[in-house]
């Protein structure tokens, strides 16, 4: 081969490579991220929050100081939260929520997609959080939140903040 | 071979063949990204109509007191064909799952043909108490 046909191979040569990183970049820009991925678990979020704590419970009780506690038929998950941050928020005697708490954190997670999981937190303003569905839950790094602000149960003092996270959490 | 015509036309073989082998995976990966991005654009689309027939069911005065909050007697007496009118021209199915009685409201069929994609949240049904459900809509493309 004499200089000339080395340098068409040379030429074929830099086409190949410019053309493969046309290709790569084809194809790259082909499948790019998903928009409204957050957006949707927002909204998804806010709209568990709203069921879960709209939904109404017959029997629901806690133990104060070694004494049940039973409320009255119907009353909402949201009303029993707000009782039960205000009550611990003030460490008005020994209290005891367990019972009612496993319901709600039952109901929580059927109400949720398969693949998804979440956590109830209850918290005075500017509070650490003083209520934990279910106990032990670490966040991840990303979820989406929702939460809403109640004024104080007895008028006075710091608003409630009750809020739930949620996060895809797939199967391994 | 020594024969210079001969030498000169390996040589152009060789580029030619280098520039067929290019020009052929340039435009396989171009047909190839064109189809994953006519593809992605389709199930985007199909999304985002799951999701407006979802928001529709869900804020429908029909058989709703608010966002998500479902009249389980008004459920009861409403058909496919009210929904239908919300759905527009696909094969869809909406289901309303009250978690507390597992009582399920299903309203269309589920016998669509192609691609479908899938919308739910979380919701409640108002029947004797205020019970936890879930809504799932799934939209077919044919």
């Amino acid at each position: 081969m004499n200089r000339q046909g080395f340098e068409a191979l040379a030429d074929g040569v830099m086409l190949l490579t410019v053309l493969l990183v046309a290709s790569t970049l084809a194809l790259s820009m082909s499948g790019g991220p998903s928009h409204g991925i957050a957006g949707d678990s927002a909204r998804y979020a806010e709209d568990t929050r709203v069921a879960l704590f709209r939904t109404t419970l017959d029997g629901l009780a806690f133990v104060q100081n070694g004494a049940a506690v039973l409320l009255p038929n119907g009353t909402t998950v949201e009303g029993f939260l707000r009782l039960q941050v205000h009550l611990v928020s003030r460490n008005v005697g020994i209290l005891d929520f367990n019972a009612a708490n496993d319901r709600i954190a039952a109901i929580a997670a059927t109400l949720l997609r398969p693949g998804w999981s979440y956590s109830v937190v209850g918290r005075v303003t500017d509070g650490p959080g003083v209520t934990h569905l279910p106990e032990d839950v670490v966040l991840p790094e990303t979820y989406a939140a929702s939460s809403w602000a109640y004024p104080p149960l007895d008028g006075s003092g710091p608003d409630t903040v009750l809020s739930l996270f949620a996060w895809l959490s797939p199967r391994r | 071979m020594h024969d210079r015509r001969g030498v000169a036309a390996i040589e152009d073989l060789s580029v030619l063949l280098v520039a067929v082998v290019s020009f052929s995976l340039f435009f396989a990966s171009l047909a190839t990204a064109y189809a994953l991005r006519e593809s992605r654009a389709r199930g985007e689309h199909l999304q985002t109509e799951a999701d407006d027939l979802l928001e529709a069911v869900m804020t429908d005065p029909r058989w709703t007191m608010g966002r998500g909050l479902f009249l389980a007697a008004e459920l009861q007496k409403a058909s496919a064909d009210d929904v239908r009118g919300l759905a527009g021209p696909r094969t869809f199915l909406v289901v309303v799952w009250d978690l507390a009685t597992d009582d399920r409201w299903n309203f269309g069929d589920a016998l669509g043909v192609g691609d479908r994609r899938i919308a739910a949240t979380s919701a409640n049904v108002l029947g004797a108490h205020v019970d936890p459900a879930r809504v799932a809509v799934t939209v077919w493309e044919r």
